[in-house]
């Protein structure tokens, strides 16, 4: 079985580990499982055959992959909610505003949205091919998480 | 709205320092373990292959395969398990750029031998074997529409493993989002 090349390896994975791990995280909520996640979606990008036409394919594709991950994660027999209280006990490496906290307490299907919009800059018809959704839900879905942020912080 | 805040926010996110190189040395750690396993594998297999030949001619001559004998008190569920075991054999996938993949413990069954290639990540992800038909002496092959917007060299490696992998059968047809490929 071929690997990729091992230099083209390393630099996307310098370029994309932290968003990556950052939208696992805003799942997950789990330091060890997120990390064991983006670990081996990176795995497999490095065994995968596939071949892709620029970075912007490679990041899309990695987002896919981490969206079905975690949707695999939420139906682990072993899957806990972890609350927010949980997460400010826990020893993280970074604090969580009062905006982090809304976000981190969101329904997933209104994470995905907001991060990929906001974060990532990709634009709602953008998003409906990367999470394979109609691009009305997409929508619909944005605007929902964005109520809930406003409600949140208001 | 807040769109610098969201961000600023979500940038605070961030991976223990140190453990973001301990996954990286660990993904390339992994990956040997596979080659030299299937290195292994490539050297075994020409023995194994004699061995599978020799018994063979020896059941032949041994007249293990001879009808009548013992079968009654095997009912048709255990046969078709026996069949089936028999058939656990590899399978050589395609790849879209001509390559090829050799899976040793392939499932005779379609669907968990395609989640067998899913879990290599041999063919893009988004792909998924829906359900198998087989009528009579042809094999339908059911896809979701994700297969429709692969590229032509992915649809004809998929089609060229699957054709071969089940070359018993007369025709093996592919669907993608229920309408067949042309």
């Amino acid at each position: 079985m071929k690997t990729r090349d091992q230099a083209e390896f390393k630099r996307i994975y310098d370029r994309y580990f932290d968003d990556l791990y950052r939208y696992v995280f805003l799942h997950v909520k789990q330091q060890e499982d997120s990390a064991d996640i983006v670990q081996e979606i990176f795995y497999k990008f490095y065994l995968s055959a596939k071949v892709f036409h620029d970075d912007e394919h490679i990041k899309a594709w990695l987002l896919r992959c981490a969206y079905h991950a975690s949707i695999d994660h939420f139906r682990a027999k072993s899957y806990h909610d972890v609350t927010l209280d949980e997460l400010k006990t826990a020893s993280l490496p970074f604090e969580i505003d009062e905006t982090l906290a809304v976000l981190l307490q969101m329904p997933a299907k209104y994470q995905d949205p907001i991060y990929m919009y906001y974060y990532e800059g990709y634009s709602t018809e953008e998003i409906a091919k990367i999470l394979k959704k109609p691009h009305a839900t997409v929508r619909t879905q944005l605007k929902r998480g964005r109520e809930l942020l406003k409600d949140h912080l208001s | 709205m807040q769109t610098e805040q969201i961000k600023r926010s979500l940038d605070a996110i961030q991976i223990d320092s140190g453990k973001k190189e301990e996954i990286y040395a660990d993904i390339l750690n992994k990956a040997p373990q596979i080659h030299t396993k299937k290195r292994k594998l490539q050297r075994i297999m020409p023995y194994a292959s004699v061995a599978v030949v020799l018994l063979c001619v020896v059941s032949v001559y041994s007249g293990w395969f001879n009808q009548n004998q013992g079968l009654s008190s095997i009912s048709d569920e255990d046969s078709q398990n026996k069949i089936s075991l028999a058939m656990a054999v590899s399978f050589q996938a395609y790849l879209p750029d001509g390559s090829t993949v050799l899976l040793a413990d392939a499932s005779v069954d379609a669907v968990q031998l395609w989640q067998q290639l899913a879990d290599l990540a041999i063919y893009p992800d988004d792909i998924i074997l829906e359900q198998v038909d087989i009528d009579g002496q042809t094999m339908h092959l059911y896809f979701n529409d994700a297969l429709q917007s692969a590229d032509a060299d992915t649809i004809n490696a998929i089609c060229q493993s699957f054709t071969e992998f089940y070359a018993d059968y007369q025709t093996v047809l592919f669907y993608t989002n229920g309408t067949p490929i042309a």
